[in-house]
């Protein structure tokens, strides 16, 4: 019994220092060693304590193993950048398409024309102007996600880095496990990375040559 | 007095989109003297070197917002006059006060109608 108590004060002695922050595996490791003690001592422990202390490290083993498992590196590295850089295509591809609705609206402003037809024109065009400014707004918005995106990352690294899991410094390869028709769903490639038209009809022609 | 619609106007906006949107706006109402600023640090610049009536500003904005501008401007002796329109998607009571503080003469939202823009300049400049 003295020497439980004895292990007991050590353990608890080395989680009080402040500051010190402990991973899980030294949590793990020093609940181990009490635990050995708690074995070898005479007369026996509790097998109530032995039990939960066994239970214990088995816990903390088990969500270091479920935390490793999910290739956590992955976030990082392939999940935040995809989504931040389909974000980015969003916010370009509306600027693209705003800019071409706002130089067809300029033409048309400068179309010689008799004044009542102008007027008319005029009318309705300031309404397309306005209706325009969603592009700022969504602008607006996507960043705000980009920005929660970053938060989440960097709380995620954090966490993992409690849990005593070091990221990997090489980028994982992304491993596509979908088939079949399925693996063909990939939506709009980001720019330069998909074939354009030409690309296309230039391919499709290749196969009438055969 | 009646408004010059020869006067050089200032649009300041870090979205391009919105910078072309006000400027075919003000062309609409009259106002064919528009200058831009991608941001405050550039609009400050441009206040200093030239002969603006009237400013008009987004907030959100970086090195400089549109708050930040503000202040400025109106921290310093030949430019602190100057009509200065907010024009803004930051629509918390705490943004309208904190821009009022600072000396805003109007505060537009985003998104906003070219009546809301022409009324909003009429109460800072005057009728035209």
């Amino acid at each position: 019994m003295a020497q439980l108590d004895s292990s007991l004060q050590k353990l608890g002695e080395a989680l009080s220092q402040k500051g010190r922050h402990f991973a899980p595996e030294e949590v793990s490791t020093l609940i181990q060693k009490v635990l050995e003690k708690l074995e070898s001592q005479d007369p026996p422990a509790p097998t109530a304590l032995v039990g939960e202390l066994k239970d214990l490290i088995s816990c903390i083993q088990q969500a270091r193993s479920d935390v490793s498992s999910i290739k956590a590196e992955e976030i990082q590295s392939i999940h935040i950048p995809v989504a931040t850089d389909e974000l980015d295509a969003v916010v370009g591809a509306t600027a693209e398409a705003t800019g071409q609705i706002m130089d067809a609206c300029e033409a048309m402003e400068a179309i010689d024309m008799p004044e009542a037809a102008k007027e008319q024109i005029i009318d309705h065009v300031t309404k397309i102007y306005e209706a325009c400014s969603f592009q700022d707004i969504t602008g607006q918005r996507i960043t705000k996600v980009v920005n929660a995106i970053k938060e989440i990352e960097t709380k995620i690294t954090k966490i993992l880095g409690d849990m005593g899991v070091t990221m990997s410094c090489e980028m994982p390869e992304e491993q596509d496990q979908r088939e079949g028709d399925e693996a063909l769903l990939n939506g709009p490639s980001l720019e330069g990375q998909g074939l354009g038209q030409d690309d296309i009809d230039a391919l499709l022609a290749s196969f009438d040559e055969d | 007095m009646a408004v010059d619609k020869n006067m050089n106007i200032l649009i300041v906006d870090d979205y391009r989109t919105m910078l072309r949107i006000i400027r075919n706006l003000l062309k609409q109402l009259g106002f064919n003297n528009v200058d831009e600023a991608l941001d405050g640090t550039e609009a400050y610049e441009k206040i200093q070197n030239g002969n603006y009536g009237l400013i008009i500003s987004d907030w959100n904005m970086e090195p400089m917002t549109g708050l930040e501008l503000l202040k400025k401007v109106r921290a310093t002796d030949t430019m602190k006059h100057l009509p200065f329109i907010m024009v803004t998607a930051e629509s918390k009571t705490e943004n309208v006060l904190e821009a009022k503080k600072a000396g805003v003469n109007n505060y537009i939202i985003k998104p906003f109608n070219a009546e809301t823009l022409k009324t909003k300049m009429t109460a800072v400049i005057g009728q035209f």
